[in-house]
C-alpha cells in the first residue's frame, strides 16, 4: 500500500493501534485487576473479614458435609441445587449456597450464599450486595450496559486488531535488541517512543499470549465454522464430546431419599487421594435422578477444566467416566485457556502475571500517548498562530485523559461505593457499578472542557488521594484494620490495602512530575524547560507551550 | 454520462477509497478466508472429529491475521478483494467436495 512493506506495516500499527486502543486499556485493565478478583472480593464484603477465615482441614471434612447437608436440607429444600464449598488458598471459609428455583421465563435462579463462621458460632447470612472482583471480571469481556453477546463481539474484534497491531510491531521494530536496552529520558516524543518500546519488549510474550489465548477463550462464539463442517452444526453433540462430564440429566419426577454425603468421601478418596476437595455440588434433589458431583481443587496444575466424580445421590455409586489421560489436542487447548485465567498461579506467580498485565496498559498508553505527541507537535506552528488543534487530535487527547488517568480513579471509586453506599440499599450492588461508570463520564467531562497538564494533574491526584486513603476507609468500615490483617495474616486483605497505596503512590509520582513541569514551564526558557522533562510529561510540553 | 464516469473514476482513485477498501476486504475477507478455512480443516484433519474442530478454531486466526496483513500489503487494492475471495471460495469448494 506504502512504498515498502516496512512502511506499510508502520502505517498500519499507528492506525490499528490507535483506532481501538482505549476499549483494548479497558479490557486489559479490567483483565489485570481481575486476577486478585477473589481478593476483591473478599475485600467488598467486610462482613466475612473476622470469625470466617479457615484452612482447609481434611480431618474435618466428613463433619463438614454433614452439617452442611442437614443446613441445606433446613434452609434450601426446594432450591434448585446445593454447593458446598470448601476452603480453598484464595477463598478461605467454608461456605454453603444455593440456587432458588428460576422464576417462570428465567435460565436461573437467584444464588445464595450462607459462610460459616468457626468455632460453630452459626452462619453469616446477610452480606452487602455487591459484584466485587467479578464486575471487573465481566468487564473485561462483557463490557456493560449491553446485551453480553454484543460486547463479546466488540471485544473480539478489538481483540484482532490488537493482535494485528503486535504482529506489525514486531516487523517494524528493526531494532529490537539495540532499542531493548536504550531508554532516552527527557526527549519528547523519542521517550515516549522507548517507554513504549520498553513496555511492549519486556512483555512481549505476555501480550502475544494473553491476546491470542483472549480469542481462544471465546472461539466458539467467533469461529464456530469447524462444528458447522464436521457436526452440522450441533454444537451440543461438540460440547458432550469435549467436555463428558458436562451432560447434565432431567429429574425423573419420583422422589427418592438421598444418601449421606459424607459417606461418599472414600470413595472420592480412593481415586483422588489426598487431593483437596473445592466444591461439592448437588443436583436434581430429593429425586431419583439426583447427583453429587466432587470437584477437586486443581491447586498448580495448569488446566482450566473442572472434571467431577459424579455419583448418584440415590444409590451412591459412580457415574461419571474417569477421563483417560487428554490427548495432545484437548491438552493443548487446555493449556491455553488456562494461561488466559491463571487459575494455577500461586502467589508469586501471580505478582508477575499483574506486572505484565499493568505493562500491557502501559504499552497501550505509552503508544497513543506517543501519538499525540507527535500530532502536537506536527501542528505546532497552527496552535501558535491561534488555530485550534485538529479535531482528530482533540479528541485522542480527551480520550487519553479520560481512559488513562480515569480509570484508576474510577476503580477507586468503585471502592468507595462499595463500602459508603447504604447496605440496604437496593440495586445496591449496580450502584457501585454505576459509580465506576459516572467517574469515568465526569473526568470524559473534564476533558471535554480542558485536556491541559492542569487536568491531568487534577484526576491523577484525585486517585493517588483516593486510593492512598484505602487502608483507613478499610479501618473506619470494617471490623479488621490494616495492623489486625497483619497480625492475623490475612494476607489477601493485607494484599489489597498495600497495592492500593503502591498504585496510589505512583499516580501521587506521576502528578508531581506534572506539578514540576507546570511550574518550570511559567519560569524558564522553552529551552531548559525541555531539558527537565521526564518521559511521563512530554506528552504535555507542547499542550502548556500552546497554551 | 461521461463526466459521472469521471467522477467515479476519481473517487476510486483517492486515497480515503483505497484505505476503506483494503480495510473492508482485511475484515470481511480475511473473515470469509478464516471461516472456510476452520471449516475445511474441521474435515480434512487427520485427527479424531472434536480434536480436528478443536485444532481448526484454534488456528483460524492466524489466517484471519495472515489475511489481514495480506490485504494491506498487496499493490492495489482490489488485489485484495480478488485474492482473498479467490482463496475463500477455492476453499469452500473443497469443503463441498470433501464434506
Amino acid at each position: 500500500m506504502k512504498e515498502t512493506f516496512f512502511r506499510t506495516m508502520t502505517w498500519l500499527h499507528t492506525w490499528v493501534g490507535l483506532l481501538v486502543c482505549w476499549v483494548l486499556l479497558l479490557v486489559f485493565f479490567a483483565g489485570t485487576v481481575s486476577y486478585y478478583r477473589y481478593e476483591i472480593s473478599l475485600w467488598t464484603q467486610p462482613e466475612l473479614h473476622s470469625e470466617v477465615f479457615q484452612h482447609y482441614q481434611e480431618n474435618h471434612l466428613e463433619q463438614q458435609l454433614a452439617q452442611g447437608q442437614d443446613y441445606l436440607e433446613l434452609h434450601a429444600e426446594n432450591a434448585k441445587d446445593w454447593r458446598i464449598n470448601l476452603p480453598i488458598e484464595r477463598k478461605p471459609y467454608l461456605s454453603y449456597s444455593w440456587q432458588t428455583q428460576p422464576k417462570a421465563g428465567q435460565r436461573r435462579g437467584e444464588f445464595i450464599e450462607h459462610v460459616v463462621k468457626t468455632n460453630d458460632q452459626g452462619v453469616v447470612t446477610e452480606t452487602r450486595d455487591s459484584k466485587g472482583g467479578n464486575f471487573f471480571y465481566r468487564l473485561h469481556f462483557d463490557l456493560h450496559y449491553m446485551p453480553a453477546k454484543i460486547a463479546r463481539w466488540i471485544v473480539g474484534f478489538c481483540t484482532m486488531f490488537m493482535l494485528l497491531a503486535l504482529i506489525s510491531g514486531i516487523v517494524i521494530h528493526k531494532r529490537i535488541f539495540k532499542d531493548f536496552f536504550s531508554f532516552r529520558r527527557n526527549k519528547g516524543s523519542r521517550s515516549w517512543l522507548d517507554a513504549h518500546n520498553v513496555s511492549s519488549v519486556l512483555a512481549l510474550p505476555y501480550h502475544l499470549m494473553i491476546t491470542y489465548t483472549g480469542l481462544i477463550t471465546l472461539m466458539m462464539m467467533y469461529m464456530p465454522w469447524g462444528v458447522l463442517t464436521a457436526y452440522d452444526g450441533d454444537t451440543r453433540a461438540f460440547r458432550a464430546e469435549l467436555n463428558p462430564g458436562r451432560e447434565q440429566v432431567k429429574p425423573v419426577g419420583i422422589s427418592a431419599d438421598m444418601v449421606q454425603i459424607n459417606t461418599l468421601l472414600p470413595l472420592v478418596k480412593s481415586y483422588w487421594g489426598e487431593t483437596p476437595i473445592k466444591q461439592v455440588v448437588v443436583t436434581n434433589l430429593n429425586d431419583q435422578n439426583s447427583r453429587i458431583s466432587f470437584y477437586k481443587n486443581t491447586q498448580q496444575a495448569v488446566t482450566d477444566k473442572r472434571i467431577p466424580l459424579v455419583f448418584s445421590g440415590v444409590t451412591g455409586k459412580l457415574v461419571s467416566d474417569i477421563p483417560d489421560s487428554p490427548s495432545a489436542t484437548h491438552a493443548t487447548h487446555d493449556t491455553l485457556m488456562s494461561l488466559h485465567t491463571a487459575r494455577f498461579s500461586e502467589p508469586l506467580l501471580r505478582v508477575f502475571f499483574f506486572i505484565c498485565g499493568i505493562m500491557g496498559c502501559a504499552m497501550i498508553a505509552t503508544g497513543t500517548l506517543l501519538w499525540a505527541v507527535k500530532i502536537r507537535q506536527k501542528q505546532q506552528k497552527n496552535i501558535k498562530n491561534g488555530a485550534k488543534p485538529s479535531l482528530g487530535l482533540r479528541l485522542v487527547e480527551g480520550l487519553n485523559l479520560t481512559f488513562i488517568a480515569g480509570l484508576p480513579v474510577a476503580t477507586c471509586s468503585f471502592f468507595y461505593a462499595n463500602r459508603l453506599l447504604p447496605t440496604e440499599m437496593a440495586n445496591r450492588a449496580q450502584w457501585e457499578v454505576n459509580c465506576f461508570f459516572i467517574t469515568l463520564t465526569l473526568v470524559a467531562m473534564l476533558a471535554c472542557i480542558n485536556r491541559t497538564q492542569t487536568s491531568w494533574r487534577f484526576v491523577l491526584r484525585f486517585g493517588a488521594i483516593g486510593l492512598l486513603a484505602i487502608p483507613a476507609l478499610n479501618a473506619l468500615t470494617s471490623n479488621s484494620h490494616l495492623i489486625n490483617n497483619i497480625s492475623q495474616q490475612q494476607w489477601a486483605l493485607v494484599g489489597f490495602d498495600m497495592m492500593c497505596v503502591l498504585l496510589g503512590g505512583a499516580l501521587w509520582f506521576a502528578s508531581n512530575k506534572l506539578a514540576n513541569k507546570i511550574s518550570l514551564s511559567t519560569s524558564s526558557s522553552p529551552a531548559k524547560h525541555k531539558a527537565n522533562i521526564t518521559p511521563k510529561l512530554a506528552s504535555q510540553i507542547t499542550s502548556t507551550k500552546g497554551a | 454520462m461521461v463526466l459521472a464516469n469521471c467522477k467515479f473514476r476519481a473517487l476510486f482513485a483517492t486515497k480515503g477509497f483505497d484505505i476503506s477498501s483494503r480495510a473492508l476486504a482485511a475484515i470481511f475477507g480475511g473473515y470469509i478466508v478464516a471461516a472456510t478455512a476452520c471449516g475445511l480443516l474441521s474435515l480434512s484433519l487427520p485427527l479424531p472429529k472434536a480434536e480436528s474442530v478443536l485444532v481448526a478454531m484454534m488456528l483460524s486466526f492466524l489466517f484471519y491475521l495472515a489475511a489481514a496483513l495480506w490485504s494491506f500489503s498487496v499493490r492495489k487494492n482490489w488485489q485484495a478483494w480478488r485474492d482473498l475471495l479467490c482463496i475463500s471460495t477455492l476453499l469452500y469448494l473443497i469443503i463441498l467436495v470433501v464434506g
